[in-house]
């Protein structure tokens, strides 16, 4: 329980920014996770007889150019993309951090050549690496997955090498070390509290491109494969269609949006508190 | 300068070497046998003949060793022979040099654009910092980041191609053509470079040297017009290279919705149709120039901060 | 030598300075500065100091800003001044020379441009004008090679070049005042004696006044007219300098110079102020100085300077003492 109230009175301490992004955030999640209870369509189930049919009766949305149900389609499209974009931060996070924290710990000519390839791939479009490995080794989940990964490390590696670099040269570690702390005891105690929030506002402000640059490869025709979907490819679908059902166009672009915003909320509000909290700890003003 | 410029050269010839090591590799890895390859490109016909295909494996040199095979290529590459493209039967070269030439407009276009809307806004931001202009500024660029370019462009094209007829929907012809391409692109990195640029005037606002210069007469916007913004710049104009670098082929999305043959069209039709040469010249390529706008960036930081020797390393 | 109704170079009555509406970090001060003299504004770090020095040509950084009082330079009233006229009296009637003369100085722009930022301003003077007379001034301030050092960069020149350089922009405007805040703290020894040289041959040419903030009493006997000690935000002695450093009044003024190592240069143990400086989120009923002060009326239980601020005593001509134990 106190766990639960000291959450709680954590979370209200935060930016409103952070809280916002919080709730819609909670919500779309919860809409993802218990689609199969929200909707009452089959997300596949075709019915010619309500072509682009508009939002009324229980297609709360409406249907699309095959008659299958807006709603449905929207809360099982989002499964695919939210999953892969959130499992590519996760693989990204954990082996950048490694990296970056191993490269600032040992210096020297492995740091220069791994920060070297950094610099090369940091700015490599991950949309180019995508079409690259699927012109390899052909469209899947495990090729984005692969692709995003490959260049959404180096960020991280650069963050957590910058924050390695900068704490093991602050006072107190060399005090720690002076008074004969093993490095591990350092590592636990000192470096990773004081990375934990900057790497995970990072994190969270890379979401939302993540999510944009899976939907745009399944825009294109090279990330979900049919009979599955996602929300970039109904929006490629549901181009021709424009004109006569707009909600086609708008329902998937905005669930992309709000879902990538709010994500991108609770980015900046850990962001404010890294800092903050880096402040008080520095004792700038 | 020279011995910098001379480093950098050496990365690009090495980093080159190894990048079209791995496009060398491409077909192999992808169970594509180019000699066939190449002759499914140029006859529609399906059954192929084998003995066809063993003398052309012998044409080319793929029968032999691998590494021979490559410096043959690498040697091929270094005089700016990219081979031939499996679809269009043209020089892959050429092909390039012509797309990164549309990238190029399109991604300067929309990033000046950018540029020129971020400082100012940027800089008011900073100077509003934890006001309400501030925050407002903040949330629309966080909306900016969170809104897909392919949503964005089919609604664009919608409202101001289709149902108001003012602009083309799609093509390259022109400065009309630009408008909504760039439009779409500038979006994103308009976000990232206000929020830098308001980071940045945030720390030249408290710098001592605006302290001074209002004690001799200058206003604020002033001293922020003659010494806040070529300080406060330059963390943008290396946000800007790594943009310029990305969009190069980075912005696959609007070129295809646009139909405008830029160097993101270009690969994504070579993935479509598994042009192998196309691809590895323009991973090639596009490599290549990442690290000369990178290079360029940094000589350009040394010239507006002369408290940088062009190492890379300040005073 | 001064004739007493001549309008003073400055003038500061009753200027209270606080963080937003609560803390007061300046209170009460009153400061008067007659042409061609130099005042030194003498007090330890966290007094106030730098503070008042800003207040008086508007810049103060937010949330510390000015909440009663009036500061004038040479009759014009710079408290609710519109920015134009402060614009026009910055650089122009009072100059600015500050503590870390680097980081004072535009990286990124090259010096002599900075020299003569005043001149365009204020003078109408055009771009190469401006450039010829900032190379000018530079070797007037003692800069070797000056029409080279005016092509050069802050990060190439030492801290005594930069403040050199620093007295340059502020003098370039050609003002009645020089605010100079604790201009030789961050120099060299060798270097502050130049600069302190400096100063004192720029008052005497160009009849100047100088506002001197420092903590350093060595620097005070040697340059001032005129000395205010300052604590805890409040001026608790002002004189002139012979009657300060001779016979200070106030048993502050007394234990800073007792601390001082000029004093003490003959041997024998230095003295210190026991406790700390208050901040200024700290209220202290009363004298602010009572809880260290040593005087016996300050130790006696519910004695007046723990109940009422001291009113000001005259203990000599132009000597005032805040202190409930001055006798007139």
């Amino acid at each position: 329980m106190t766990m639960v109230t000291r959450t709680v009175r954590w979370i209200m301490r935060q930016h409103w920014t952070f809280i916002a992004g919080l709730l819609s955030g909670t919500i779309v999640a919860l809409l993802l996770i218990t689609a199969p209870v929200m909707s009452l369509h089959d997300p596949v189930a075709q019915d010619l007889s309500m072509r682009l049919q508009g939002p009324g009766g229980d297609h709360w949305l409406g249907n699309d150019q095959l008659g299958r149900d807006l709603w449905a389609r929207l809360l099982y499209g989002g499964r695919f993309s939210v999953v892969v974009a959130a499992l590519t931060l996760v693989l990204s996070v954990t082996i950048g951090t490694l990296i970056g924290a191993w490269c600032g710990r040992v210096g020297g000519a492995i740091d220069e050549f791994v920060m070297r390839v950094v610099d090369v791939l940091i700015s490599f479009p991950e949309i180019i690496v995508a079409l690259f490995l699927i012109a390899i080794i052909g469209p899947g989940f495990g090729t984005l997955v692969l692709a995003l990964t490959l260049v959404g490390w180096t960020p991280f590696a650069r963050l957590a090498r910058g924050i390695a670099l900068d704490i093991s040269a602050r006072d107190y570690i060399v005090a720690a070390e002076v008074l004969g702390c093993t490095r591990t005891f350092i590592l636990l105690r000192h470096v990773i509290p004081n990375a934990l929030r900057p790497i995970s506002a990072m994190t969270f402000l890379r979401f939302g491109h993540k999510l944009i640059t899976v939907g745009a490869l399944s825009y294109l025709g090279l990330g979900i494969q049919p009979p599955d979907s996602d929300w970039g490819a109904m929006l490629a679908d549901a181009r021709q269609f424009a004109v006569r059902q707009p909600l086609l166009v708008f329902a998937p672009g905005i669930a992309i949006m709000v879902t990538a915003l709010s994500v991108t909320l609770m980015g900046q509000g850990l962001e404010i508190d890294a800092d903050r909290s880096r402040r008080l700890r520095t004792g700038e003003s | 300068m020279e011995r910098f410029l001379l480093k950098r050269a050496i990365v690009l010839v090495v980093t080159l070497t190894l990048v079209s090591f791995l496009a060398f590799l491409v077909p192999w890895l992808g169970d594509t046998d180019p000699a066939r390859a190449i002759i499914r490109s140029r006859v529609a016909d399906l059954a192929l003949d084998s003995a066809a295909v063993e003398a052309l494996r012998i044409r080319l040199g793929l029968d032999q060793p691998l590494l021979h095979q490559f410096f043959a290529w690498l040697g091929r590459v270094f005089q700016g022979d990219l081979g031939l493209s499996f679809t269009s039967r043209l020089p892959v070269a050429d092909q390039i040099l012509r797309a990164i030439g549309v990238s190029a407009t399109l991604a300067l276009s929309a990033l000046l654009l950018a540029l020129a809307i971020a400082l100012p806004v940027g800089t008011l931001a900073a100077v509003h910092q934890g006001r309400r202009f501030d925050g407002i500024v903040t949330f629309i660029a966080q909306g900016f980041v969170s809104i897909p370019e392919y949503w964005l462009a089919p609604v664009l094209v919608l409202l101001f191609a289709v149902e108001l007829g003012w602009l083309p929907s799609a093509g390259w012809s022109g400065f009309e053509t630009l408008i909504l391409p760039a439009a779409v692109l500038c979006l994103r990195p308009l976000a990232y470079f206000s929020q830098v640029m308001r980071a940045s005037m945030i720390d030249v606002l408290h710098a001592n040297y605006i302290l001074a210069a209002r004690s001799r007469g200058l206003g604020l916007a002033g001293a922020l017009v003659r010494h806040g913004l070529r300080n406060g710049i330059q963390p943008v104009l290396t946000v800007f290279a790594l943009w310029l670098a990305g969009l190069l082929g980075g912005s696959v999305v609007v070129e295809v919705i646009f139909a405008i043959p830029g160097m993101g069209r270009l690969i994504y039709s070579a993935v479509i149709n598994n042009d192998m040469p196309m691809l590895q010249g323009s991973i090639i390529c596009i490599v290549g120039l990442a690290i000369i706008i990178n290079t360029a960036a940094d000589v350009l930081y040394g010239v507006l901060n002369p408290t940088v020797t062009v190492s890379g390393d300040a005073r | 030598m001064i004739s007493p109704d001549e309008t003073p170079c400055l003038k500061v009555e009753n200027l209270d300075i606080s963080i937003g509406d609560t803390i007061a970090v300046a209170r009460g001060i009153n400061l008067e500065i007659r042409r061609g003299e130099t005042v030194a504004l003498v007090g330890e770090s966290g007094s106030g100091k730098t503070v008042t020095a800003l207040s008086l040509i508007d810049l103060l950084p937010p949330p510390l800003r000015v909440t009663r009082g009036t500061v004038s330079i040479c009759g014009q009233k710079i408290t609710d001044a519109t920015p134009d006229v402060l614009n026009r009296i910055r650089g122009n009637r009072v100059g600015m020379i500050f503590q870390q003369p680097s980081s004072m100085l535009d990286p990124s722009c090259r010096v002599g441009r900075q020299v003569g930022e005043a001149l365009r301003l204020h003078k109408r003077a055009s771009r190469g004008e401006a450039f010829e007379r900032a190379i000018e001034l530079l070797r007037e301030v003692g800069i070797p090679e000056a029409g080279r050092r005016a092509r050069s960069f802050a990060h190439q020149l030492s801290g005594g070049m930069a403040q050199r350089v620093m007295i340059a922009a502020a003098l370039s405007g050609d003002p009645d005042l020089l605010i100079a805040d604790e201009p030789t703290t961050a120099l060299d020894v060798t270097v502050q004696a130049q600069i302190l040289g400096l100063l004192e041959r720029e008052r005497k040419q160009r009849t100047l006044s100088i506002l001197l903030i420092t903590h350093d009493l060595s620097i005070v006997s040697a340059m001032a007219d005129r000395v205010v000690v300052m604590y805890a935000g409040s001026i608790v002695e002002e004189g002139p300098v012979a009657a300060i450093m001779q016979a200070p009044q106030h048993p502050y003024t007394k234990a800073l110079i007792d601390c001082s190592l000029m004093r003490k240069a003959g041997g024998g143990d230095l003295e210190s102020i026991p406790g700390t400086i208050p901040s200024p989120a700290q209220s202290i009923p009363g004298c602010r100085f009572h809880p260290r002060c040593p005087h016996a009326l300050a130790r006696r239980e519910g004695s007046v300077c723990a109940s009422d601020e001291p009113t000001a005593t005259r203990t000599a001509e132009g000597h005032l003492v805040h202190c409930w134990a001055a006798e007139p």
